[in-house]
């Protein structure tokens, strides 16, 4: 496939034009992948909203039907479902830590097991996440082991 | 973790515990007849002690100390279940070996719960060995 990019002047839009014989699942994956890339992460934060990029994100919350994205020093709530924000993220830098917990794996410092059974992941900003024991083989297969 | 799941990984474990019982006693006790009553016995044995896995399950995220409980809540539960059916097959009688077999059936309990946390920390170790790795790569 030809890939062809063309510099415009910064007046225009920037737009995507994919040209195709036919709109195949390969194309649609090309679409979907595009779309992630430009997927905007919103958070509001009172009534100030802020774009926000998912490499500042240390973990994301549900509470009560409520959804915060947690950064180094800030909270914002986002208007999205966790499941929702789960098929934003970078599938190789994030993973499902538990029912209510999606977490950054680059902000993991340590994680260790815990008497219940369960493992905490200690976070560079020194905040400590419950991973359950369902999600750690999938944090396992992210990491490559 | 989801009742489907859950439900599926009992009637996994209901047919270990089944195997176990039944190997575990031709093996350590090969002049043990099996009946049909014995069998139907060793079948509730089983289930009953799986059922038991369903105190953890919940539709939330259970705290540090909800699972404590549980876990207590659970080891009492299996005591009682096994005792119950060790003295219906005569495998303890009286107060002095109940006692003694009660207290068997706590240090296996117990030693699972170090084997399992041992496990978890060769886990650890591992994911944290990577994690470190893809640090310093980050770095460079």
């Amino acid at each position: 496939m030809k890939i062809s990019i063309e510099t415009i002047d910064v007046n225009k839009e920037e737009e995507i034009l994919i040209r195709c014989h036919e709109v195949n699942d390969r194309i649609l994956n090309c679409v979907k992948n595009i779309e992630k890339q430009n997927a905007d992460l919103i958070g509001y934060n009172g009534d100030s909203i802020h774009r926000l990029q998912f490499a500042d994100v240390y973990y994301f919350e549900a509470v009560d039907n409520k959804v915060f994205i947690y950064c180094k020093n800030k909270v914002y709530e986002s208007k999205q479902k966790l499941y929702e924000l789960e098929e934003l993220c970078p599938p190789k830098k994030f993973f499902r830590a538990s029912k209510s917990f999606i977490l950054n794996i680059s902000k993991i410092d340590f994680v260790k097991p815990s008497l219940s059974g369960r493992f905490d992941a200690t976070l560079d900003n020194g905040e400590t996440i419950v991973v359950s024991r369902q999600y750690v083989p999938i944090l396992k297969s992210k990491l490559g082991l | 973790m989801k009742l489907s799941q859950v439900l599926s990984n009992m009637i996994r474990n209901f047919f270990v515990i089944f195997g176990i019982i039944i190997i575990g006693t031709a093996i350590l006790n090969p002049d043990f007849i099996f009946t049909s009553e014995k069998i139907l016995l060793v079948t509730f044995m089983a289930f009953a002690t799986d059922c038991v896995n369903l105190i953890y399950w919940s539709r939330k995220e259970l705290s540090e100390r909800e699972r404590n409980v549980r876990r207590i809540l659970h080891f009492i539960l299996i005591e009682v279940i096994v005792l119950t059916f060790g003295n219906v097959f005569a495998i303890c009688s009286g107060w002095l070996e109940t006692i003694i077999f009660g207290a068997e059936i706590m240090v296996i309990y117990v030693l699972v719960c170090v084997i399992d946390w041992l496990l978890d920390r060769k886990t650890a170790n591992q994911i944290n060995e990577k994690l470190r790795l893809l640090k310093s790569e980050n770095q460079q």
